[in-house]
This record gives structure tokens, C-alpha cells and sequence, in this order.
């Protein structure tokens, strides 16, 4: 079962690359054209107000969100900087999003793709997994916590000015406050679902030191931390040998858990600017953006949680299931996503220039073409 | 002789604060001048953390008595002069049914407050702001606003409890347009108070955003629901700036709260694995 | 080429849901993969909310009571991203759909909606975006 479901995930990814090709695209070239129009026209959020140091117009489909994948050429530009020189963020990115922070993609780089756990902690989260994923703070509307939301959070938006850097998720609701006053940290015993962020910058460097957070997770499988965490985090954009970027950010953070952890974990990747223009959102001079996430009001997956897995619900002698005519019960689902996989071939065929672009960013769930979406800005 | 002396005394004396004045705002905390803070493209700065004072505003936008723990006030709108909402009857009655429900009041319950109640509940909220695209963020639970000063249009087909909000200059005064707003029978709503005033899904508001000194906003909303109101009408709520130092948004994750006030009987509802 | 689209997209259909799934951390504490159902009924409603969408299907069971199923679909943002709107979603109302995907583990009518179908109409996809016609 478990190996039937990493076959899924990885026509998933394979799918996700295909989707990005057929949603951003409404024809031969449509992502890519419409994505060069909104840029033109410069009215969209990603823009920092007349600050820009000029050069070639960003996004539309053609940038592929960081052209990580096959080494298309990408359009690079100036640091574009706020009224007091320092490098502005402000825009969507969509970071490479994984279940499980030691699996597949894992941006551990040190100790190489394991968290450093002691040996009652490594327990602790093997008995998590196995039977407590009710705990998980996604099932409770609970942002991810840091640096926990990059991993798992999906798409991103920030918006920074002289006072706070300001981050925001596509799922939860969740944000995050980095404030850049030289303040002191809250008191110790307090402590925050997103920690306390303090933020200074060191050149065109972004360092963030984050304390007070409360335990949590690490990951969306189980990876739990305590509440002596304590991560210390770099935010710079991506250079090229000219000094230009192309928009993407180069992240790395380092974790101290003294309770859970023999080291300090050392985290590194990279968030691609996301320039796509998803479906719901083209015709739109002003382009992507990221729209409200009423978690709370909605969230019901607290209800059907099972008590294997630490939620309240009892399983029923009877199920629902055993009640439904023979017809609408299907086999095993397994297989299903072997056929995804095999479409995606065909798919590349149809989806033309333009969709080459669109589907370029990122890497992992998400940060391919169809869910992606950045606005276009504007030079 | 003296008259001349005296004037120049006074020019002088005006030089020297306006020039305090404006160095005082330039900077992030309390203003001793009288000029409002500007960003680089000279619109009012909104930056930071700020608050309504008066709480009894949130408890009922009308004029109200008060009752156990709740505060007397004579409300928030201004126009129709007598403070009183303006409800078609149909609606009023929805409205007396809501209040005898007001345990249910949505905020109570955890679910967003709307707008424009966002900006007077009691919690502080953030505001970040660039020239194109502010946000504004409340501490409770995880809402915050997206508003686009870009010239762009309100989204079609989807609809938010905070609405869609669009901001443009009116010289000094932000002006923010707000539609899409949920509401539909069996959806959960959104209130203006925790009395029961209420709104349809044809909701629409426009939000006047003042500075009227560096640490204090006039706020105004021009209301109107065709479906519950018989015409558009106003409140007006005044809004302080943070000035306590290393003054930030904390944690409200309402929802945790009530997940184990609900299962308190079964222990509670998210653990923290500890020793 | 619209026809073609439809195909592309028809097996597409699973990559495509399976994309949250992969990020759907707790969809194994919840779903049990292997016993995949494909509901069918009348479609009376679809709610619109994060983190997940919901769409209500009155489903006929075996004793022919009737009796309501949920299908847990893609948030509210993803949806809207992929072209959705709700208009699409309240032309469903009354309609016949049929539902597929695994049932929740607790034995309740829940499950996670893989694919919704409308029948006698060109399939939708409620997990992609929604057939251009």
C-alpha cells in the first residue's frame, strides 16, 4: 500500500508538470503571450511603486518561475529595492512543498535528508506518524509554524515595508510577521504558533531569528518539535554572475531543538518567483493573486479523524460503505494513478509554446504550472 | 517694535516644530508633530499596529445600554442621524432573531468577522502598506486583508467572508471598495456586532481611511444591502496607533480554544507531545 | 481541439487530484485507499471552504433509504485557480453525479472526491479545470 501510494505521488509530479502545460496554456503560445500583456501593464501587486531600477519587463508564462527546470533562459533584472535601498521580496513564490521533510526532496542539507533527533524524540515521532496524525496543526486551521510553512504550506505571498515583512500562505490562513525594528524578543515563557521574528538585514542579506514558538511540527507527517526551537533564517535573492536576479529566493535556516535534537539542523532551498498566470485568473491586466483562506468556518476533518490516528471519531460497527448498492463499490485505487502518469505523456504534445513556459517553475507539488500564478508586475 | 520681535519669534517657533515635527514621523514610533507620516510617493503611511479604543462599538454598532459584560454606547453610525440601522421589516426581524441567538454571534464562534468589522474588534491589527498593494491583518485568528491600490477590478465568480477589497486615493483619504461577500442561506455569516446586525450577500461597503494626526485614523464605512437595508448608510469609528514599545500582534487562534471547551469532556483536542 | 482537451484532461483526471493529495499529509489517517466507491446520486450542493470544498450527494443506498454523502474536494483557492467559479458549481445542483473516490476510514458517509461526473454530460473534472465549452 505504501508503495502504491509513492507510485502516486510520483505521477503526481509528473501529472503536475503535464496539468501546468494544459491549464496555464489556451492555445499555442497563450500562457506566454498573456503573461508578456500583464506585465506591460505594471499594475500588478508584485510591483514595489515606481522603486523598479528599470531593464526588461518580469513574468508572464515565458519565465517558467525560475527555469530551474531544463535551462531555459530566464529573464533576469536589477534587485529591485524600497525607498530605503533595501531589497524588496514583495511578490508570490511557490516553494517545493513536501509530506515528509526526510523524504524525497528533503531540503535537510545537514545532517544530508534526516532530521537529527535524539533517540527519545525519534521515538516520539515514529509513534506521531504512526497514530497521531489528528495532531497534525493543518487538521486545526493552526499555521504550520516556522520554518514548517515554507515546507508544507504550498504558494506564498509577501509584502514588506519599512516596519515588517509580512507572509502569507495559500492554506490556513496562516501568516507570519517578521518585524525589522531592532526589537527585543517577547518574554520567554510566552510563546507563538509562528514564534517571534526579528529581522535585520545583513547587505542585501534578510536575517530572520525566530524564538517563543510553540511545539509543533516540522513537516505534515509527524515530525514534531518542542517548544525550545529556535531557527535562525537567510532570505537573499538568487544572483547571477552579473548581480542580477531572475526573482527567485534563496533560502536557508538553521533549527536548534536542545530538547529533541543531538544538532543544530541546516535547511537550504530555493523559492522560485511564481509568474503564472493560472486559468481563473487570465484576462486580468493585474494577474494572479492570492485570494482568502477562511479555514475555521470550514474545517471538518477534525470530525471523521479516526481514533487510530488520534481523533475522536469511532469507528462504526456498521460502515456506511456496507450499506451502498454493490455497483458503487470500486476495487483498489492503487493502480489509478499509474494511468495519470501515462497520460502526462500525451499531454506535453498538445500543450505548445506557451505552455512550455508556464509549466517551467518550481519543483515538488505546487510549484509547477496549473496552481502556481504570480502577478506579472510591471517595469 | 515689539509687535515685529514677537511675529518673527512665532515664525521662528513654527520653523523649528514643523522641522521636529517632520523629523519626529519619519521615524516608527510616537510623533510629537503634527504632520501625518508619508511614504515616498507622498500618500499617508499607515504602517503599524493600531486599534479601536472603544469596545462597546463591536457589541452593538447602535445605540445600546449596558448589560452584563457588555458596554453602554451610543454606537457607531452617523448617518441616519438617530444611530439606527435603516432594515426593511423582513429584515429587522431576522435582526431581533439573531440578537435573542447572540451566543451564536460568529466572532464568538470563531468564524471571520467581515468587514468592516475586522477593524473594530477588540484585537489589534498590522498594517503593511506599499504603494500598490497594502494588507492589513488582524490578531484574531489568521485573518488578514488583501487591498490592491492598482486600478484593478473586484474578482467575478467567487466570494470571501472579508470581501474583496480595492483601494484607490481620494487626495489624502483612502478610499477601499469592498465586494464579493459570502453569504448564503445555509453558509455561515458574518455579522457587524455581536448583537445580530447582519448582511446578505449583496452586501457592498466602501471604507474611508483618514490619518487625521500622525497616531489617529477617522474611519468611515458607507454601508449598503438592498436586501436588508431600505437605503446605504454610515458609521464612523476612530482608530489609535500602537504606541507601547515592541507593541506586536500575538497569537488568537480562537479555534483551539473552542475545540476543547467542546471536547473538554474527552480530553483535549490537540495534543503537544511532550515528556 | 476542444475534444482533445476533454481527452487530454480525462486522464489527466487523477494526476491532477492526486496533486493535493501528495500534499494532503493526513489523507492516509483519513481515506482508505483501497476501498475506492463510486457514489451516485443527486448532487444538493457544494460548499465552497477551506481547507477543503464539499460536494453533497443524496445517494439511494441498498434498503432504499436515501441518505446524504460528502465528498472532500480542493480548497476554495485552488478551485477558483483552476477556473471554477460558483456559478459552475450551483449549475450542478439537481443533477445526477457520480462521485469517486476512497471512503473515509471511521465508516462514515465521507469520502475524497477523486472525480466528479455529470451523467449524460461531458465529464468534469472537479479536481482540474472545468471543460471549455
Amino acid at each position: 500500500m505504501k508503495q502504491r501510494y509513492a507510485g502516486w505521488i510520483v505521477s503526481a509530479l509528473v501529472g503536475a508538470v503535464m496539468i501546468g502545460q494544459v491549464v496555464t496554456a489556451q492555445g499555442p503560445g497563450g500562457g506566454g503571450q498573456r503573461g508578456a500583456g500583464a506585465g506591460a501593464r505594471g499594475g500588478g501587486p508584485g510591483g514595489a511603486g515606481g522603486q523598479r531600477a528599470g531593464g526588461t519587463p518580469r513574468g508572464g508564462g515565458g519565465t517558467g518561475g525560475g527555469g530551474q527546470r531544463g535551462g531555459e533562459p530566464v529573464p533576469t533584472f536589477a534587485i529591485v529595492r524600497t525607498p530605503d535601498g533595501k531589497p524588496d521580496f514583495s511578490g508570490y513564490y511557490t516553494p517545493p512543498t513536501t509530506t515528509d521533510i526526510e523524504g524525497r526532496g528533503s531540503t535537510i542539507v545537514d545532517p544530508m535528508g534526516k532530521i537529527p533527533y535524539n533517540d527519545k524524540w525519534r521515538a516520539l515521532k515514529t509513534e506521531t506518524t504512526r497514530s497521531r496524525m489528528f495532531d497534525e496543526p493543518y487538521a486545526h486551521c493552526l499555521p504550520a509554524g516556522v520554518p514548517t510553512n515554507f515546507g508544507i504550506q504550498m504558494g506564498l505571498q509577501i509584502v514588506q515595508d519599512k516596519n515588517t515583512v509580512f507572509i502569507s500562505w495559500d492554506t490556513v490562513g496562516a501568516y507570519r510577521l517578521i518585524y525589522l525594528d531592532g526589537r527585543t524578543h517577547l518574554p520567554a515563557a510566552v510563546k507563538l504558533y509562528q514564534g517571534d521574528s526579528i529581522g535585520k538585514w545583513d547587505g542585501d542579506t534578510l536575517v530572520v531569528d525566530t524564538t517563543n514558538q510553540k511545539a509543533g511540527w516540522l513537516d505534515a507527517n509527524g515530525a514534531i518539535h518542542s517548544d525550545k526551537i529556535h531557527v535562525s533564517e537567510r532570505f537573499s535573492f538568487v544572483l547571477d554572475e552579473e548581480g542580477k536576479t531572475n526573482g527567485n529566493i534563496k533560502y536557508e535556516a538553521t533549527v536548534e531543538d536542545p530538547e529533541a535534537f543531538t544538532q543544530p539542523m541546516k535547511l537550504s532551498t530555493t523559492f522560485p518567483r511564481n509568474n503564472n498566470v493560472p486559468r481563473g485568473f487570465q484576462g486580468r491586466p493585474t494577474g494572479y493573486e492570492q485570494t482568502e483562506t477562511a479555514c475555521v468556518e470550514g474545517e471538518r476533518d477534525t470530525q471523521i479523524y479516526p481514533t487510530t490516528a488520534g481523533g475522536f471519531s469511532e469507528i462504526r460497527e456498521t460502515s456506511a460503505v456496507d450499506n451502498l448498492p454493490e455497483d458503487m463499490i470500486g476495487r483498489g485505487g492503487g493502480g489509478r494513478g499509474g494511468g495519470g502518469g501515462g497520460a502526462g505523456g500525451g499531454g506535453r504534445g498538445g500543450a505548445g509554446g506557451g505552455g512550455r513556459g508556464g509549466a517551467g517553475g518550481g519543483g515538488g507539488f505546487g510549484g509547477g504550472g496549473g496552481f502556481g500564478g504570480g502577478a506579472p508586475g510591471g517595469n | 517694535m515689539k509687535v515685529r520681535s514677537f511675529a518673527s519669534f512665532a515664525a521662528t517657533v513654527l520653523v523649528v516644530a514643523a522641522v521636529v515635527g517632520s523629523l519626529a514621523v519619519m521615524g516608527q514610533g510616537p510623533s510629537a508633530g503634527t504632520a501625518i507620516p508619508r511614504s515616498v510617493d507622498g500618500k499617508p503611511d499607515f504602517s503599524g499596529i493600531w486599534q479601536v479604543l472603544d469596545n462597546s462599538i463591536d457589541a452593538n454598532i447602535e445605540p445600546h445600554e449596558a448589560s452584563y459584560g457588555v458596554r453602554g454606547g451610543p454606537g457607531a453610525i452617523v448617518d441616519p442621524t438617530d444611530g439606527k440601522l435603516p432594515y426593511l421589516p423582513a429584515a429587522l426581524a431576522k435582526r431581533e432573531e439573531n440578537y435573542k441567538n447572540r451566543a451564536m454571534d460568529p466572532v464568538s464562534q470563531c468564524f471571520s468577522p467581515g468587514v468592516p468589522r475586522l477593524v473594530y474588534v477588540p484585537y489589534p491589527f498590522q498594517i503593511t502598506q506599499t504603494p500598490k498593494w497594502m494588507v492589513i491583518t488582524s490578531e484574531f485568528v489568521n485573518n488578514y486583508r488583501n487591498v490592491y491600490i492598482n486600478d484593478s477590478e473586484h474578482l467575478k465568480g467567487i466570494d470571501f467572508y472579508m470581501g474583496d477589497s480595492r483601494g484607490k486615493w481620494e487626495g489624502d483619504t483612502l478610499v477601499i471598495d469592498v465586494a464579493n461577500f459570502r453569504h448564503q442561506p445555509d453558509e455561515v455569516q458574518t455579522w457587524f456586532d455581536a448583537s445580530g446586525n447582519w448582511h446578505s450577500n449583496k452586501l457592498h461597503v466602501v471604507e474611508r481611511w483618514k490619518m487625521v494626526s500622525p497616531n489617529v485614523i477617522n474611519f468611515r464605512a458607507t454601508v449598503e444591502d438592498p436586501e436588508v437595508f431600505s437605503r446605504p448608510w454610515t458609521m464612523e469609528v476612530t482608530i489609535y496607533r500602537h504606541l507601547e514599545k515592541n507593541f506586536r500582534l500575538m497569537d488568537y487562534q480562537c479555534q483551539i480554544f473552542k475545540e476543547n471547551l467542546v471536547r473538554s469532556g474527552k480530553g483535549p483536542a490537540f495534543r503537544v507531545v511532550s515528556d | 481541439m476542444k475534444v482533445r482537451l476533454i481527452a487530454a484532461m480525462a486522464g489527466l483526471a487523477l494526476a491532477a487530484m492526486a496533486l493535493p493529495l501528495a500534499a494532503h499529509h493526513s489523507f492516509s489517517a483519513e481515506y482508505d485507499s483501497a476501498k475506492v466507491l463510486n457514489i451516485r446520486g443527486k448532487f444538493i450542493k457544494f460548499e465552497w471552504t477551506n481547507p477543503h470544498s464539499w460536494a453533497y450527494v443524496e445517494v439511494t443506498q441498498k434498503d432504499g433509504t436515501k441518505t446524504i454523502w460528502r465528498g472532500e474536494t480542493l480548497p476554495v483557492n485552488l478551485l477558483y485557480r483552476n477556473g471554477w467559479t460558483r456559478e459552475m458549481t450551483e449549475a450542478l445542483v439537481g443533477k445526477t453525479v457520480t462521485i469517486t473516490g476512497p471512503a473515509a476510514k471511521d465508516g462514515s458517509p465521507h469520502l475524497f472526491a477523486q472525480q466528479v461526473q455529470a451523467d449524460g454530460q461531458a465529464v468534469l473534472q472537479m479536481s482540474g479545470p472545468p471543460p471549455s465549452n
